[in-house]
C-alpha cells in the first residue's frame, strides 16, 4: 500500500513540474543564441525585419517598396475605416487599438485558452454586428493590420505567467518543434535549423522575428493573410493536413512563437515576397 | 437470459477488440475482402491521426480515390492506394508518439 502511495504521490509531481518546469525567458535566450551562432553579424534589432535581415539580395527591393506606396497600405487603410464603421471601438478590449495588439496573444484565465487579435477582433465584429467573420483574409486580415499599425514600435511583449498559461505555451511549443506530415519535417527543421539557407526560390526566414509584421503582406497571395492562414500554407508544404485556423492548435503554437519573439519592435513593414 | 447476456458480452469483447487490432496494424481484419479491410484500417487510422491534429496532408484524398477505384473495377490499384493510404496513417501515429517529447535541440 505505501508503495502504491509513493508511486501515486510521484506520479503527480511528475505532471506538476510539467508546467513549474516552463521557463520562457530561458527557452528565448536560448532561441536567441542559436540564431547568433549562425549568423553572428546579424544584430538582434534587425530580426523585426525577418527574412530582410539574412536576405541581402532582395533587401533593397524590400526597402525600395517601403520607400514608396506598398502594396497593403490601401487595404490597412480600409481596415481602419472597417475598424469604425464595424464599432469595434465599442469593444473594450479593443478601445485602446495600440494596446489591444501589444496585450494579444494572452492567456486567459477564466476562458482557460488562448486569445488571439484575430480572436477579439472575431468575438467584438460579431457583438456589434451580429454577424460572423472569416479567418485567414479579407475583413479579417486589415483590421487586424490597422490595429497593429498602431502599435508599430513599441515590442512583442508576450506573458506566460499562470500555470494555465504556461501548459499551453508547452503544447505551442512541442508543436513548432514536432515532425509531421509526409516530408517528416518540423517548423524548426526550417525557420530554425535551416534558417538563412535557400530552399528553391526562396531563402528560410528565421523564426526569430517571424511575428513582428502580421498579419502580413505576400506578393504570393496578392494581399493580407493572417498568421495563421500563413500555418496552414507551411502545414500544406510539410504535406501536413491544415488545422483550422484559429483552432487551439494554432493558437496554441502562436503563443509560443510570439514569445519567442519578445522585446522584438512590431512593425507596420508587413511586405514579403 | 443468463446466457444470451453472456453470449452479448463475448461478442461484444471480441468485436471491441478486432476494431482496437484493425485500427492499428491489423491489414486484414477477419475480412475475406481485401479491400474492405485496407480500406477499414485506413479510414480508423486516419480518424485517429485526425483526432491527434496529426494527419497527413493526402491520406483522406488517397482513401476517396481509392474507393472510386474500386468501384471503377480497378481492384488491384484500389488495394495498393488503401495499403498506401493505410501506411501513412501508421506512420503518422508514429509521429504523434514522437510529437510529445519534441524540443529544441540547443
Ligand atoms: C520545408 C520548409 C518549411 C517548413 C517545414 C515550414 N516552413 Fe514556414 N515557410 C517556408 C517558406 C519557404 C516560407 C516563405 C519564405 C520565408 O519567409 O521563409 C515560409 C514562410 C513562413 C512564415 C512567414 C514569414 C514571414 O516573414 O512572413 C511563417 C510565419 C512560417 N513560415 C511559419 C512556419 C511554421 C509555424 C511552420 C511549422 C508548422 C513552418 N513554417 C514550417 C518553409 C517552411
Amino acid at each position: 500500500m505505501k508503495k502504491l502511495i509513493t508511486a501515486v504521490v510521484s506520479l503527480g509531481l511528475m505532471v506538476g513540474t510539467a508546467s513549474a518546469g516552463t521557463d520562457v525567458e530561458a527557452d528565448r535566450k536560448a532561441f536567441v543564441g542559436h540564431f547568433k551562432s549562425i549568423k553572428p553579424n546579424v544584430e538582434f534589432a534587425d530580426y523585426t525585419n525577418g527574412v530582410y535581415a539574412y536576405d541581402e539580395g532582395s533587401r533593397d527591393q524590400f526597402e525600395e517598396i517601403l520607400d514608396g506606396i506598398p502594396p497593403y497600405e490601401e487595404a490597412v487603410e480600409k481596415g481602419g475605416a472597417e475598424f469604425e464603421k464595424f464599432g469595434l471601438g465599442k469593444c473594450a478590449a479593443l478601445a485602446d487599438p495600440a494596446a489591444a495588439r501589444v496585450k494579444h496573444p494572452y492567456y486567459d484565465e477564466a476562458a482557460g485558452t488562448v486569445v488571439t487579435l484575430e480572436g477579439t477582433i472575431r468575438k467584438c465584429y460579431t457583438e456589434q454586428t451580429g454577424k460572423k467573420m472569416g479567418t485567414m483574409k479579407g475583413k479579417l486580415a486589415r483590421i487586424s493590420a490597422w490595429v497593429s499599425d498602431q502599435a508599430a514600435g513599441e515590442k512583442v511583449n508576450v506573458k506566460v505567467e499562470s500555470d494555465g498559461a504556461k501548459a499551453a505555451y508547452e503544447r505551442g511549443k512541442a508543436t513548432f518543434y514536432a515532425k509531421r506530415g509526409q516530408f517528416n519535417m518540423s517548423c524548426a527543421d526550417c525557420h530554425v535549423y535551416q534558417a538563412g539557407k535557400k530552399a528553391r526560390a526562396d531563402i528560410l526566414s528565421p523564426a526569430l522575428g517571424h511575428t513582428t509584421h502580421v498579419p502580413m503582406y505576400r506578393a504570393k497571395w496578392g494581399g493580407i493573410g493572417t498568421l495563421h492562414r500563413r500555418y496552414g500554407g507551411c502545414y500544406k508544404n510539410m504535406r501536413a493536413k491544415p488545422i483550422m485556423a484559429q483552432d487551439e492548435v494554432y493558437r496554441d503554437m502562436e503563443f509560443f512563437h510570439q514569445a519567442m519573439s519578445n522585446g522584438l519592435e512590431i512593425t507596420d513593414a508587413r511586405y514579403r515576397k | 437470459m443468463k446466457k444470451l447476456l453472456l453470449t452479448t458480452l463475448t461478442v461484444f469483447a471480441f468485436s471491441a477488440q478486432a476494431d482496437y487490432l484493425g485500427s492499428s496494424h491489423n491489414w486484414n481484419n477477419g475480412s475475406s475482402d481485401p479491400f474492405k479491410a485496407a480500406i477499414a484500417a485506413a479510414e480508423s487510422g486516419y480518424a485517429a491521426n485526425l483526432k491527434a491534429n496529426m494527419a497527413w496532408r493526402d491520406t483522406g484524398a488517397m482513401i476517396k480515390e481509392a474507393k472510386k477505384l474500386q468501384a471503377s473495377g480497378n481492384t488491384a490499384g484500389a488495394l495498393a492506394l488503401a495499403d498506401a493510404a493505410h501506411t501513412q496513417t501508421v506512420n503518422a501515429a508514429a509521429q504523434t508518439v514522437a510529437a510529445g517529447s519534441a524540443g529544441p535541440r540547443f
